[in-house]
């Protein structure tokens, strides 16, 4: 779950509004890896008094919801005092997994007041019915990418697969699906069978990246420059390019795409210049 | 029985020329042809399990949701030992549809004497039912096999006698329907508490026979929750208090206090905007003032006449009070029931409250003698003879 764009009938402690002028509610979360577990760190900051006091006393608690849809997987920790760890077990989620923290009702609350509260509940009357959620912080998605068998030590991004083409087609146009771990780069099968030939041929690696994966890299950034950026994340491709840019101290979305660079000049940058290297290996190709 | 991955390089290249290939799934009885297509071994070990069968394929149409509802227990119950991370992943699903069970899955769906109607759609449905389309989680509730063990797993309670009792409440009637409306369509249903206050209640009507239809109940009370979690937390919510809302609801919509209101889109979430938010206000008002009301209990009337001999716990109390909403007063002593005796041979009144469940507590041996007894019966417990004056829920 991740609360957004939703409007609550009573006033809520979050970053999208402001029905509280100074109060915070903030979560942080660590996370670390261990072999069979994902263990996650949360620290509560809550600086709203009238609430602190609902918490002592138990009416209120404080909880991160964690939910991976994926495998079903939705669980709600509960945090007394300041600071919790919870683990997940690996096996029991997969490619994403959405966290929000949040303060809810344990029961009803009547003539509930802050001072803090926006002037334009002044003169409300506010209550709250059990399981309202009186404050929220929505925490950073955990993108997992699992891997079972062929795929094992092959960090490759990308995946060329053949299309089948009828007798009446001489030749299909090159197609892209970014809607799988790997980038699918769909050729027919007369460039399939040219493709297989070649490509144990590190001679050709230039070549075969400056024909298929550099028009496909650059089809890429277009996609995410025009759609939303969240829904390519929990992809293997997306998290083996931010982890790339990552190495070299650069954040994939912040300082490469909504870089003021053509998407065909990243392109060439993340293939290393392989125009360029192309050419260089005609001669070695050709003299071979 | 030897269980095998699909190789995503199989599995990307079938879908992505599926508009080709999905008619070999209409003419092809075996599965000769997914090896022929490819130059490498288009499968991969993954994992050896103790041979079992699914259920036979019921011939009737109306019929297959008792197979659907068998093979959920069959398939979570011999592949427990998968982790849900593995049961998510569509290579694995790929693998048993169109490996192990591609005879099994044609036949479900009646591949053999199927007509072909419009090509675009009959290319869909042959990816959704043998590999995954519309993403992980449409994937696991859709195909064939993967749906069964999901709705397995999300059924499966570890703790009862019938470890598939939810599986059972839910009943075979428009399976598909129902695991698309209550699984898939809401993420809620991920928690185990929503799902079993949710089949508790719609036990409550299946055990006195009470016909719900998807769409006219199960559909609106599964969008009136998601309106509800719109501006509330569902999973703060304790089983029993589910239980209570869908009950409630399903009571108001099947005696039409409340018009059966339809959205469209079956896959609203809960981040989206819902139409009958007011519906949901209504409900958060009710609760309100049943909780004011309970704020300030008012001293229940006790009749000083009557020996309470067994009292009634809360859980059994709201049970009563459901059912009677359903039927009126039981007819024979059931469990549940409050009983009011009369002692023949010196008019005492003696008050009885069965538990709900046989499994709640013990019954004393006068409360075993009057199950299934009627009014007016005369029971002998300890020398004296009791008269039953009053059923009651």
């Amino acid at each position: 779950m991740e609360i957004k764009n939703r409007l609550f009938p009573y006033p809520v402690l979050c970053e999208e509004n402001d029905d509280y002028t100074k109060s915070i509610f903030n979560i942080k979360c660590n996370r670390k890896e261990e072999l069979h577990d994902i263990v996650f760190e949360f620290s509560v900051e809550l600086t709203n008094e009238a609430m602190q006091w609902l918490l002592r006393d138990g009416i209120v608690e404080c909880i991160v919801h964690i939910e991976c849809s994926a495998t079903s997987y939705r669980t709600t920790v509960k945090i007394n005092g300041n600071q919790k760890s919870f683990r997940i077990p690996k096996n029991r989620v997969n490619q994403v997994i959405t966290m929000v923290g949040m303060l809810v009702a344990k029961r009803p609350i009547k003539e509930f007041y802050s001072e803090d509260l926006n002037e334009d509940y002044q003169d409300e009357i506010i209550s709250f019915d059990q399981a309202s959620i009186l404050a929220y912080k929505n925490l950073p998605k955990v993108h997992i990418y699992k891997n079972y068998e062929e795929l094992k030590g092959d960090n490759a991004f990308f995946t060329i697969v053949k299309k089948m083409q009828s007798e009446q087609e001489e030749s299909l146009p090159i197609e892209y699906d970014l809607n799988a771990p790997k980038i699918k780069i769909l050729v027919d099968e007369t460039t399939f069978d040219e493709y297989a030939k070649y490509r144990i041929n590190p001679k050709l690696e230039a070549l075969t990246s400056a024909l298929l994966i550099l028009p496909a890299l650059a089809y890429m950034i277009d996609e995410l420059r025009n759609a939303d950026v969240e829904s390519y994340k929990e992809y293997f491709w997306f998290q083996q390019i931010a982890k790339a840019y990552k190495l070299k101290g650069k954040n994939f979305i912040e300082d490469v795409l909504n870089a003021d660079v053509s998407a065909i000049e990243l392109a060439q940058d993340m293939l290393n210049m392989p125009i360029k290297r192309a050419f260089l290996s005609l001669g070695d190709v050709i003299e071979g | 029985m030897k269980l095998y991955f699909m190789k995503q390089q199989a599995v990307d290249y079938i879908k992505s020329n599926i508009g080709q290939l999905y008619i070999n799934y209409y003419r092809e009885k075996t599965n000769k042809w997914i090896y022929d297509l490819f130059d490498y071994e288009p499968f991969e070990f993954f994992v050896e399990i103790p041979d079992f069968e699914l259920m036979p394929i019921a011939v009737k149409r109306d019929q297959r949701g008792e197979t659907e509802i068998g093979n959920c227990k069959l398939l979570f119950e011999n592949l427990k030992r998968i982790s849900e991370s593995q049961a998510a992943d569509e290579r694995f699903w790929a693998g048993l549809c169109n490996g192990v069970y591609y005879e099994y899955c044609r036949k479900r769906w009646d591949y053999d004497n199927l007509k072909f109607k419009d090509e675009k759609k009959d290319a869909e449905n042959v990816l959704s039912r043998f590999f995954f389309s519309g993403g992980m989680r449409a994937g696991c509730f859709r195909n064939t096999l993967a749906k069964c063990w999901w709705v397995g797993r999300l059924t499966y309670r570890a703790d009862r006698i019938n470890k598939y009792e939810l599986l059972d409440y839910l009943g075979p009637r428009d399976f598909a329907t129902k695991v698309s409306d209550l699984f898939y369509s809401n993420t809620f249903s991920s928690n185990p508490n929503i799902v079993e206050g949710i089949c508790n209640a719609l036990k409550l009507y299946d055990e006195r026979g009470i016909a719900l239809t998807v769409k006219d109940h199960i559909r609106p009370t599964m969008q009136y929750l998601n309106a509800l979690g719109g501006g509330l937390l569902l999973d703060a919510y304790t089983k029993e208090e589910i239980e209570d809302i869908v009950f409630d609801y399903i009571e108001q919509l099947y005696s039409g206090k409340v018009p059966i209101a339809m959205i469209d889109d079956s896959e609203t979430g809960e981040d989206e905007e819902i139409n009958f938010q007011e519906s949901a206000d209504t409900h958060v008002q009710n609760m309100r003032k049943a909780s004011v009301a309970e704020e300030k209990p008012e001293e229940e009337e006790t009749d000083p006449t009557i020996i309470v001999m067994t009292k009634k716990d809360e859980t059994t109390k709201k049970f009563g009070e459901k059912i009677k909403k359903l039927e009126g007063n039981p007819t024979c002593v059931e469990m549940g029931c409050s009983v009011l005796l009369i002692r023949e041979s010196d008019g005492r009144q003696i008050e009885y409250n069965l538990p709900k469940n046989e499994h709640d507590r013990k019954l004393y041996g006068i409360e075993q003698k009057l199950l299934r007894k009627k009014l007016g019966d005369k029971i002998l417990s300890s020398g004296s003879y009791y008269i039953i004056q009053e059923i009651s829920w």
